[in-house]
């Protein structure tokens, strides 16, 4: 009995100490990973709408559940909106972010996350294939032999479904 | 301990007690990250701070723990320096991250780690602790390096990201699948079996 709760001590003192440690540690770096993932986004939001300059959260427009974020140029205009989209790919979801200009035109596209077949699928992430949305809208469809890569069927399209759901909701409510 | 094995301590697991290829641990980062040289790499770096660390740790408290208890001591220990890694490697080094970051929580639960503090750090001293640990991240992060490259050049024509192969070539993919993982890591502890068994005669 003794003995059980010697060990039982023991564990407890470890965790204790390990709980701790994560607590100060995370206090240090929590502040810091909010920042960083913050430039991340704010980073590819620029890359899509290369006129922005600024991106106002505070003003953003839900549309058909879909959210577009308001870009300013530096006199303060509004020049378009960059939105984050998800779409199911071929084994996850894919996230890119849409830059849309006041007219629902593509102004870019970035692919953020994805984990689609290595070598494959993966090529969704590659900037010259993510540089052929630009200058598209609503009105595009999806052309296997432009937009589609040997291997891979499913990852492209489910870019240009997420491309497709992101322009219609834009239509909808955003655009005026 | 002489000195001569202190070096025997950093020097024998990289190639002739290699954790992967010649006592197969710690096989699942092993086979799922290695799919390019730069991926394999930065696990192995990953594997071998938390290696160091996790035996320095164990062998500084080894007398405090009753031998019934010390595996989930130990669990503690190296799941908590695991978290502190990635904690800090997504907020200063946050490419590294984006790279890493899924793989990194499977280092808690690399048998590489457990097996150096249940074999070693649990009955030795701090620095030889060190030492072992140094050494058999090294050597892990060598097998992880040799197989992402292979991997890399035959499935992907690249080495470290840098094109080797002209376009005309059509690399073949299986190699950066999974598939290919098995297949490179068999050719390789075979190609090692047969020029011991050489030396051996």
């Amino acid at each position: 009995m003794n003995r059980l709760v010697h060990y039982g001590a023991v564990l407890l003192v470890i965790a204790a100490i390990a709980a701790g440690l994560l607590s100060s540690v995370n206090t240090i770096t929590a502040p810091q990973i909010e920042k960083i993932n913050k430039e991340i986004v704010n980073e590819a939001r620029k890359q899509v709408l290369p006129l922005a300059s600024e991106f106002k959260e505070n003003e953003q427009i839900t549309s058909e559940g879909e959210i577009f974020i308001p870009g300013y140029d530096t006199n303060g205009n509004l020049v378009g909106y960059a939105s984050t989209v998800k779409t199911n790919g071929y084994s996850g979801i894919i996230t890119f972010v849409l830059g849309l200009d006041i007219k629902g035109t593509i102004t870019g596209l970035k692919v953020t996350g994805q984990s689609e077949t290595p070598g494959l699928g993966t090529n969704v992430d590659n900037a010259d294939w993510q540089s052929l949305w630009i200058g598209r809208d609503k009105s595009y469809e999806f052309n296997k032999s432009v937009d589609g890569f040997a291997g891979a069927t499913i990852s492209p399209q489910a870019v240009f479904t997420g491309v497709k759901k992101s322009t219609k909701a834009f239509e909808a409510e955003v655009k005026n | 301990m002489a000195k001569n094995n202190y070096i025997k301590l950093l020097t024998d697991p990289l190639i002739k007690g290699n954790p992967v290829f010649v006592l197969l641990l710690g096989l699942c980062p092993t086979l799922g990250v290695t799919n390019s040289a730069i991926n394999g790499m930065a696990m192995g770096l990953a594997t071998l701070v938390v290696l160091s660390c996790s035996n320095v740790i164990i062998s500084a408290i080894k007398k405090l723990i009753p031998a019934k208890v010390r595996i989930p001591a130990y669990i503690i220990v190296i799941a908590t320096l695991v978290t502190i890694v990635q904690m800090v490697m997504q907020g200063y080094l946050p490419e590294l991250y984006a790279v890493l970051g899924l793989f990194l929580p499977l280092i808690v639960v690399n048998c590489i780690i457990l097996g150096r503090a249940e074999s070693f750090a649990s009955k030795n001293g701090i620095f030889p602790s060190l030492l072992d640990g140094i050494g058999n991240g090294l050597g892990f992060t060598l097998a992880l390096t040799v197989l992402g490259s292979i991997r890399e050049i035959l499935g992907n024509g690249s080495f470290f990201g840098l094109q080797l192969t002209p376009p005309t070539f059509q690399p073949a993919l299986i190699f950066i699948l999974a598939p290919g993982a098995f297949i490179t890591i068999g050719f390789i502890i075979a190609t090692q079996n047969y020029i011991k068994m050489k030396k051996e005669g």
